[in-house]
Order: structure tokens, then C-alpha cells, then sequence
């Protein structure tokens, strides 16, 4: 038996784009995805985001064909002949720069995503590298059992790693703490491939403190596993709070009727009545199974109860 | 004559210059015009980094 220890995790920040994650240190040009600690590579702490680094390359470019027009006007003036060309040069060059800006500003946004485009594709093998150096020292904090850093850095480095060597690890992680309805917990995606033991042990914690993390992926893995589910300690009550999750939405139904019908008989009474009035407001000639299988398990148990009066 | 020439040369310099300017613009407004034409949005873009970063070698 696994000793649990109550820890305190760093806030994840859920980001809308996994580049968002990515950082640049300044110092060794690498890329990391734990910017909240030293660099690994260099040990000092001078990180912009990803975002900010092609912002950055885009101003650069911007400068540096700004100063070219600049230069340009220089060698003209030098060049004059006469006042009248003086004039013209001044006149060419500030008309072209005032219009290079003017476009400059008008395609900005767009230019710093072809930007970023850019460095994803130029630098993709050097962020694998680096992110690769992330998971290392992930690792060491694993090996050494510091399970809290290593879950921490497994977390960030997962929103842009999508493996499940990664996930299987912070399961490995996950199931040394003390989970607490108040933490950031994730479920969705921890789901591997392979049945895990483990997995299960986490999702019946989380069935305890969030049904709302069992999500379509979740709900899949259970019913793609259903039998070894049920071999486990707490399989039942896994599978149960599954069913009962899939009572979220008439989609979901839809698509796991042939698993709830099994079920029905298990599920706790407002469940069931949640099940009933689903069934009541939606007349379904494929639902038949379940309104046969609902309507045997309400006679059989909440006969005479008022609260199922009206689907009887 | 020599003075002459020597102006004509400046002169030369001088439009060649002007020209360069004007050539520097156009292509610079061209490349913007171009790039966000066909530049890739922010989901695009995650989608190709996360396919790079997770593809098997």
C-alpha cells in the first residue's frame, strides 16, 4: 500500500494553444516548457514566451528594413546634385517609410503568426531536443521521488507531449497524493491505451470528488474496459458513476444506450430519475431497450413511490 | 567635361538610389500583402507544432 502525502500543486495554467506553453530562454537559446524554474540548461532565469519571441523577430525585421530605407535615404542626400533632389530624396524616403509602417501596423497580427509558423517549422528539431532535456529532469525528480516537482513538469510538458509514457507516469504520480476536491485535478488526459490498473484506482478518486472530469474519452476507456473494470476493488461503483455521468447529455446517450441499459438497476434514485424524465421528453424508437429496461427497474424497485408516479 | 561627366555620374547614382527606395517599398509591401494572405492561423499552427513534436522518427 502506497503511502498518500497531502501536497500543495502549482497552479497549471490552461493556455488556449499547447505553443503557448513553450518558453525561450535568452540566455542558451533554448526552449522549455518549465519556465517556472531556473534553465536547465544554463541555470539562470531568462524566459519569453514563445509568442513573445516571434514578436520580438518581427520587430527586428521591421527595424531592420526601416533602417535599410533610412540608409538608402542618407546615400541619396549625399548623392544630390542639386537642392531639387534633395528635396525628392526627402520626400521619396519619407512617403515609403511612412507607407512601409502604415502596413507594418495594418499586417502586424498576421505577420507574427507567419512568424511563428516559421519557427515552428525551423526550430522543431531543437524544441524536441530540448523538451526532451524537460523530461529528463522530470524523470530525476520521479526517480528521486520527488513526486510533486515531477508531476508538476510532467503536466506542463504533457499539454505539448501527448504519450503514455508521460501519462502513465503522472498516474505514477497522481496515486502518492492526497487528492483534494480543492486541486486542479485532470482525468481526460491521463486516459492511455492500455488498461491500467492505476488509471482506475484515479478515476474512482475523482468519481469521488469531481464526477464532471468523466468526460467522452473517460467514458470510452471505461466501456471499452468494462470487464476488467469490473474485476477490480471498486469496479462497480466505477462503472455506476459512469453510467450515471453519461446521463449528462441525450448525445451520450445515444451513443452508450446499449452500456446504460445494463446498469439501470444500480444507479442511485435521482439518477434514475433524471434517466426518466430524459426518456419522457424524448420519444426515440432506438431508446426502446431503455425505456423497457427503465420502466422493469422502477416496478421492480420504487413501486408506489411518488417521485416516479408520473413515468409509470 | 570632366565636371560635366562627374555631375552626370552623381545624377545616375542619385535616380539608381531613388530607384532602389522605390524597389525596397514595393517588394517589402508585396511580402506583407503576400504573407498574410497565406499565413496559417493560431489553431493551424498548434495543430502542425503538436503533429511535429509528436510524430514518431
Amino acid at each position: 500500500m502506497i503511502e498518500r502525502k497531502l501536497v500543495k500543486l502549482k497552479e497549471f495554467s490552461h493556455t488556449p494553444y499547447s505553443y503557448e506553453k513553450l518558453s525561450y530562454c535568452l540566455n542558451c537559446n533554448t526552449y522549455t516548457t518549465l519556465s517556472y524554474k531556473p534553465c536547465i540548461s544554463c541555470g539562470k532565469s531568462k524566459f519569453i514566451s514563445l509568442v513573445k519571441q516571434t514578436e520580438l523577430i518581427t520587430k527586428k525585421h521591421y527595424a531592420i528594413h526601416n533602417i535599410l530605407i533610412i540608409m538608402a535615404f542618407f546615400t541619396a542626400i549625399a548623392f544630390s546634385a542639386n537642392f531639387n533632389q534633395i528635396l525628392l530624396s526627402v520626400f521619396a524616403a519619407f512617403a515609403v517609410l511612412a507607407l512601409q509602417i502604415f502596413v507594418q501596423r495594418l499586417y502586424y497580427k498576421k505577420h507574427i503568426q507567419y512568424t511563428l509558423a516559421r519557427v515552428v517549422i525551423e526550430d522543431i528539431g531543437k524544441m524536441k531536443e530540448d523538451i526532451e532535456q524537460d523530461l529528463q529532469s522530470a524523470m530525476k525528480d520521479f526517480e528521486s521521488e520527488n513526486f510533486k516537482e515531477a508531476y508538476e513538469s510532467l503536466r506542463e510538458i504533457g499539454a505539448i507531449i501527448q504519450n503514455d509514457f508521460i501519462r502513465e507516469l503522472k498516474i505514477q504520480c497522481l496515486k502518492r497524493f492526497e487528492l483534494r476536491k480543492d486541486m486542479d485535478l485532470e482525468l481526460d488526459t491521463l486516459i492511455v491505451e492500455d488498461y491500467n490498473e492505476d488509471l482506475i484506482g484515479y478515476i474512482f478518486e475523482i468519481i469521488k470528488l469531481n464526477n464532471d472530469l468523466i468526460t467522452k474519452k473517460v467514458m470510452d476507456y471505461i466501456v471499452r474496459y468494462e470487464e476488467q473494470v469490473l474485476d477490480e476493488r471498486n469496479g462497480q461503483a466505477i462503472i455506476i458513476n459512469t453510467c450515471e455521468a453519461m446521463l449528462k447529455s441525450k448525445s451520450y446517450i445515444d451513443i452508450y444506450k446499449d452500456f446504460i441499459v445494463k446498469y439501470i438497476g444500480y444507479m442511485r434514485k435521482n439518477r434514475l430519475i433524471r434517466l426518466c424524465s430524459l426518456l419522457a421528453s424524448n420519444n426515440k424508437p432506438d431508446w426502446q431497450d431503455l425505456y423497457e429496461e427503465t420502466f422493469r427497474v422502477i416496478k421492480e424497485k420504487y413501486r408506489g413511490d411518488a417521485d416516479f408516479e408520473a413515468y409509470l | 567635361m570632366y565636371i560635366l561627366s562627374r555631375i552626370k555620374v552623381i545624377n545616375v547614382a542619385f535616380y539608381i538610389i531613388m530607384a532602389v527606395i522605390g524597389a525596397l517599398a514595393i517588394y517589402r509591401i508585396i511580402f506583407y500583402i503576400r504573407i498574410s494572405k497565406g499565413v496559417e492561423n493560431s489553431k493551424e499552427i498548434d495543430e502542425e507544432l503538436l503533429r511535429l513534436l509528436n510524430e514518431e522518427e
